[in-house]
Formats: structure tokens, sequence, C-alpha cells
């Protein structure tokens, strides 16, 4: 990491980098202080806007480029599905877990995703993943594969830790200040979390270290006996609970691994759950 | 303290105001218009997979974003591309932007930029550009002012740009349509680094001024 700027040599940097003028170890030092400099971010923004009006009013999009665009866009995500190890071996209803290698469905072709399949998915990837099933079965396979006591033993632990850590609801000035911290720096990964349809949405972000905020959600509120759980896709793709969210969530904080893939939200039944059965209410990729 | 109070006041008014907006925003795309939405509805409706919203913003805003990425890297095809990034990116993130910060518009264009510029500067494109350069060169000479003529930008802009001091202009044409770094540009210009600095952002701010003197609408996001 290279020297930090003063915040008089960064002030003189603003323009240059709003017009991409500032390169290498110099725009990254910037970067660190745009991090935790409002005014700054502000004046970068402001030089932005101005540009913005060099840009040609008229100019014609070339033909034919929607059509590329909108042909590349995939369709809506198919039906989620948490990659969450096997159940038990002990009777239980029908309910979703991570099918085992063998019940693996074949992949759709990209071009006809099949909403009915329980499209394999290491779910929350980003919107271009859905097209790529072929990838993301085979993501499935190995979740399957790793699916361990040993692993979920593990997950038992953490979850226990972090379920204390978010025990009482996250309600502190303190903690929105910290999130909104979080929030500005530049390695930062955001995620947006959606239902299927969209109506539903949470945000959160996750910093290299793991650290993670939950910041706002539009989730309805649950009955008393009723909780939000939030979950992470870490590592080799097992799906990690990272806190018990109560039936109404708030601003909340939780740890993941630093390269967490994903963010989902299942409900469950007051208290939380070590495995979940459900379907997340929402999902997102990390940014 | 009552001031500070008053400041803090002031300030969860305006958080929730701006909650406020978010909320009616959210209400108001389930059945909007797309043509009459306003940037930041459009993504929200984008948010919620809206093909038809990304189509919005894309006759708005692709052909400038298209115009800027022609105008910097020259190849019509590499344009494309980068325009087709652009707005896949929207598509796939579009948490990314903040309308908080800015307007969608300059968001594109920002994005357009910065992806332009890193092409620019890759080994497989600095010949060909050299090239095109050597050849507008000897042709004419590049100046923003004529720049901003070719580019079919409003009559006002035109003004402004024509009212900057030559240094400035020369220093933001050289970044902004030549993809330079300001240090290049100061080799380009014989001028210190200092000095292209203080001219590329004192060229802004004083292009600011006069938008917004000429009546133009410049948002300015609050610190």
């Amino acid at each position: 990491m290279g020297r930090e700027l003063t915040h008089e040599e960064a002030v003189e940097l603003l323009g240059a980098y709003a017009l991409d003028a500032v390169d290498g170890e110099e725009s990254d030092a910037l970067e660190r202080h745009l991090a935790g400099c409002a005014p700054c971010r502000a004046e970068v923004a402001g030089h932005r806007e101005v540009v913005a009006f060099l840009a040609p009013v008229s100019a014609l999009a070339p033909e034919g480029l929607w059509d590329r665009i909108s042909g590349s866009l995939d369709e809506l995500p198919p039906p989620l599905a948490l990659p969450l190890p096997p159940p038990p071996p002990v009777p239980a209803p029908p309910s979703f877990s991570a099918p085992s290698p063998s019940s693996v469905p074949s992949a759709p072709a990209p071009s006809a995703p099949a909403p009915s399949a329980p499209a394999p998915s290491a779910y929350g990837t980003a919107r271009r993943r859905w097209a790529r099933p072929s990838q993301v079965a085979a993501a499935l396979v190995a979740v399957a594969a790793v699916a361990t006591i040993a692993v979920l033993g593990l997950t038992v632990a953490d979850q226990s830790r972090r379920i204390d850590n978010l025990a009482a609801p996250a309600r502190g000035t303190e903690l929105d200040r910290a999130a909104k911290v979080a929030l500005s720096q530049p390695a930062a990964r955001r995620v947006q979390m959606r239902s299927p349809d969209g109506s539903l949405t949470a945000q959160a972000v996750v910093l290299p270290d793991g650290t993670g905020y939950l910041l706002d959600s539009n989730l309805p509120p649950l009955g008393a006996d009723r909780t939000y759980q939030l979950w992470a896709v870490e590592g080799d793709s097992t799906a990690i609970s990272v806190g018990v969210l109560g039936s109404h969530p708030g601003v909340a904080g939780f740890k993941a691994a630093g390269d967490a893939k994903a963010l989902a939200i299942t409900q469950e039944d007051h208290g939380g759950v070590v495995r979940s059965a459900q379907q997340p209410v929402v999902v997102g990729t990390l940014s | 303290m009552s001031g500070k109070h008053d400041n803090a006041r002031d300030r969860c008014r305006a958080g929730d105001i701006r909650e406020g907006r978010r909320r009616r925003i959210r209400q108001a795309v389930g059945h909007m218009s797309l043509q009459e939405a306003s940037d930041a509805a459009l993504v929200v409706a984008i948010g919620r997979w809206r093909q038809d919203a990304l189509a919005e913003a894309y006759r708005r805003h692709a052909g400038a974003a298209f115009g800027l990425a022609r105008r910097l890297i020259g190849d019509r095809e590499m344009a494309e591309e980068v325009l087709q990034e652009v707005f896949l990116r929207l598509w796939n993130q579009p948490e990314r932007f903040d309308p908080e910060r800015g307007s969608l518009r300059s968001y594109l264009l920002a994005q357009t930029h910065g992806r332009s510029v890193d092409l620019l500067r890759s080994e497989t494109a600095r010949k060909r550009r050299e090239e095109r350069e050597a050849r507008e060169t000897a042709a004419r000479g590049i100046d923003l002012e004529r720049e901003v003529m070719n580019l079919t930008v409003a009559e006002q802009v035109k003004d402004v740009v024509a009212g900057l001091p030559v240094d400035e202009r020369r220093a933001i044409e050289l970044a902004y349509f030549g993809g330079h770094t300001y240090r290049q540009v100061a080799v380009l210009l014989e001028q210190p680094e200092g000095t292209v600095k203080s001219r590329i952002r004192s060229g802004l701010k004083r292009m600011r001024e006069s938008l917004v003197d000429a009546g133009m609408e410049v948002s300015w996001a609050e610190s």
C-alpha cells in the first residue's frame, strides 16, 4: 500500500480523478481517502455531472446493439434453491434441501431456462450467471459432496456465536454509522437481495474481512413465533447461517467469510435453525 | 448546542424525506409509465427485472454514451462493446447507481468513460489510438471547443466551453476526450503536473458556475 494522501493533496486530484486521469497507486490512495471523506466524494460526483454535459446530446446509438443487449439479458431467475447440506437421515416432511449429486437435475439450456425445474443454483449468483446453469450444477455437486458432518459441525458452532452477536436488535446509531462507513469503503461489496418477483428486497454490504451489515429491507414483519435468518454462501458454496434477524429486521451487523459469494434470507421458526428447509425469501450476489 | 440539534434534526428530516422519496419511487414503479418515469424510478424497475425499464434507460442515454465511447476509442466495434458492457452492468448491478450521488446520465457516462479509458490504456488499443491521433492531429488538430461543436451539445454548453481559459480547456480536453492521465497531459502541454491538476479542477468548477449561470441544472451531491 502506498503513502496516504493528505486532504489537501487529495483535493487537488479531484478534478483529474473525475476525468479518470489519475492512475496507479495515486488513484488507489485517493480512493482510500474518498472512502472516508464525504465532501471529496461529493466534489467528484459534481465534476462528473459537469463533464456529462460534454457528451453529445443527439448522438444515436448504433442500430442492432439494443437487440444484442436484450438478447443477452437473462429472464427471471429460476426458482431459488438453497445449497444447504442434505437433511439428516430421519423421517421428515418433503422439503427442499440440496439434492444429492445423483439427483442434480440436468442443466436447462441457457436460452430456455425452465422455471419449474429446481435449477441447481449457488443461490444469489449474479443475474448473468443464471444463464450458466452448467457451472451452477457443477458447484452444487461440489456442495453436496462436501456436505459432511464435519462441515455441519463447524456451521453449528459458528452459528451459535453469530446468533449471540445478533441476538439484540441492532438499532444503535453506532451500528448505523459503522454500516455507513462500511458502505463507503471502496473494497466493500454490496449486495441487493431480491425475491423472485422483485417485490421484496434487502441490501447488505460486506467488507474484505467478512464484516457485514444488513442495511435496509422491506421484509414484512413476522409473527412472534417466526424469525428471519441470514445465510452466506461461503468457500465451497456451503450456506452458513450468519445471524438470526428477528421478526422485523433492521440494520444488523454480521460476520461472514471474506470470500462469501452470496447472501440469502429465509423465514424460520423463532430462534433460527441450523439447517434451513425453506426457500429463501430474498437472495443476492455479492458484487 | 441548539444549532447542533437543529442541524441534526434537519439531517434526520432530510433522511426521512429521502426515504419517503425512495418509498414513493418503489410504490410508483409497479404501475408507472416508463416514458415518464424518473431515472431513479427506472433503475428501481430495472432492479425488478423489467427489461422495458432498461430499454427506456437505453433509449434515453445510449446515444450520448456511444458518442463518448466512439470519440474516445475511435473504433466503432469496441465502442459498441463498451456500451453493451455498461448497460449489462446496469442490468446486473443496478444497486451500484445511487441517485443521491448524481444523475443516471452522469453515472452511465462515467462508467462509459472509465471503461473506454481502460481500453485506451491497454496495449492492444494504444497503437491503434496513436495512429488515429496522428491522423487527426495532422488533419486538424484537437481542441475542446471544436470537439464540443462537433459533438452537437447544447448551445449553452458550447458557450461555456468557449468561455474557458485556453489552458484549462486544453487540460480538460486532453484528459477527458484524449483519455490521458494528468501526468501525461503535463508532458503534452509542457506544464508542471501540479499546474495541470489545478487547471483541470478549476476549469471544471468554472464550467459548473457558467452552466448554472446559463440556467442549466447541474446537480451537485450534498456532502
